[in-house]
């Protein structure tokens, strides 16, 4: 019995000598990068079942609607790429960017329309995003495939680590995108509508007056005894149209119509805080509008070319809430933007007309 | 290790000491991975539809049919004034209330 409890301790001490050993070969550092790798792998696998469900749903859509080409279609829309302008010589980079964003915009939307000829503009606005999510999750799945092989190939502990500590992240944010390909697809709102849903509180069912850009609509109301013109995507399609340019449009041809305006109230949909709650509402000054910067830009330069203050008010919810149905907080936090847009309003002397842009993408709101 | 400091104990014994406290450890281990992982915040939603009567003197609640959208002037007449009615709101409602959310 004694010989027994010798072996054990003396069997205990040399593993716990090789093992001490080991620690200063890396060999932690290796035991680490392996479980990592691993738990990279199966999280990759969740990554590709969202890019394959997508790929397919997205290809069963194009062929209810009579697409011939479905495969071909998704293929060209998730591989293309767009190469950013130029930066170290910014001269009239967001011109130069505006034209490539509009360049995308027309390819795809000729690349449905020729797919799918005899569908309505709101089933090919559906295509259109279908694809566009799609090939993000598709995007998404290759790159971290990428850094994962790579990281294994070149042994590369610190890409392994990195990746890993991304990975719930990038998983969560895969995880609403492919939630968003079903809330797109059956034409429900989103919690970005936040400012086309305001636009139509305002608005009613009244008729827009004049398509004044590509997709962008406004209408003329009033509101406490001011005139209102209000700037919104042209719905019930997935489309969030061009409003800073239909913002340019509008005042320089209200100014040439001898109008004074006096004042213009962006709407939006903004990322809130870990914490604070959604539907809570924020007034500001600028333009709310979450664009890489063509539109933006837009509504700034023509505020400051005739002096016209700019206010901003944006409803707050988190990134899944932002590209999934509304929900009830954001509708009552839109009741709540009202009121402070009427505040705003009151301000300004009777006799200047108003702007009021709602940013967001209009699906499932007229 | 354990045996050349409890000289009173029998080295049978410090073994089985030994082994039990690794286990318990292990246990311990196992409990606190357990733990770290946060509770799912899984949220069931269902889809409201709110239609209302152009004149706003009746309103009432629909469940969603795709091709609904909000300012869709339904071909229904309002009971009351039999003017037509609008769809007025679609939003998504947690039908638990937010337990899941915990305040800081
Ligand atoms: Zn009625």
């Amino acid at each position: 019995m004694a010989g027994l409890v010798d072996w054990i301790n003396a069997i205990s001490q040399l593993l716990f000598t090789v093992v001490f050993l080991l620690l200063f070969l890396g060999f932690n550092q290796r035991l680490q990068v392996f479980l990592q790798s691993r738990n990279i792998s199966a999280k990759l696998k969740v990554l590709e079942t969202y890019a394959l469900e997508s790929k397919q749903k997205t290809i069963e859509f194009l062929k209810n609607n009579g697409s011939q080409n479905p495969e071909s279609v998704f293929n060209t829309a998730s591989e293309y790429f767009v190469i950013s302008p130029v930066d170290i010589e910014p001269t009239d980079i967001i011109r130069r960017l505006e034209t490539l964003l509009r360049t995308q915009e027309t390819r795809f939307e000729k690349l449905v329309e020729e797919t799918l000829p005899n569908t309505d503009k709101f089933t090919r606005s559906l295509a259109l995003t279908a694809l566009e999510i799609s090939a993000a999750l598709n995007q998404v799945y290759k790159i971290v495939r990428h850094y994962l092989l790579l990281g294994r190939k070149t042994n590369n502990w610190i890409l392994i680590m990195q990746l890993d500590m991304l990975m719930p992240t990038l998983l969560r944010q895969a995880k609403s995108y492919r939630q968003a390909l079903d809330v797109f697809l059956e034409g429900k709102p989103i919690g970005d509508g936040a400012g086309p849903l305001l636009a139509f509180n305002i608005v009613k069912l009244s008729q827009p007056t004049e398509e004044i850009s590509k997709d962008t609509v406004y209408y003329t109301t009033s509101i406490e005894e001011r005139t209102v013109y209000v700037v919104k995507a042209k719905g019930p399609q997935s489309n969030v149209g061009h409003p800073g340019e239909a913002v340019e449009k509008l005042v320089e041809k209200l100014i040439s119509n001898g109008k004074e305006i006096g004042l213009i109230i962006t709407l939006d949909a903004a990322l809130k805080l870990e914490g604070e709650e959604t539907g809570s509402i924020a007034e500001g000054v600028g333009a709310a509008i979450g664009d890489p910067g063509p539109e933006k830009i837009r509504i700034e330069r023509i505020a400051a070319k005739y002096g016209i203050p700019l206010h901003a008010v944006v409803i707050k919810m988190g990134f899944e809430e932002a590209i999934l149905e509304m929900k009830k907080q954001v509708v009552e936090g839109v009741e709540k933007a009202m009121e402070v847009v009427r505040e705003l309003i009151r301000k300004v002397p009777k006799e200047k007309a108003i702007i009021i842009a709602g940013i967001g993408n209009t699906i499932g709101i007229a | 290790m354990i045996s050349n400091l409890a000289l009173a104990i029998s080295p049978e014994t410090q073994s089985l000491i030994t082994l039990v406290m690794m286990a318990l450890i292990l246990t311990l281990f196992y409990y606190a991975i357990l733990k770290s992982i946060p509770p799912s915040t899984q949220e069931v939603l269902t889809t409201k539809v709110i239609v209302r009567c152009i004149n706003e003197d009746h309103e009432e609640q629909r469940t969603f049919q795709k091709g609904m959208y909000i300012g869709k002037i339904l071909d229904e007449k309002c009971p009351k004034c039999s003017s037509s009615l609008y769809i007025h709101r679609i939003y998504a409602e947690n039908m638990f209330e937010e337990k899941t959310t915990r305040k800081p």
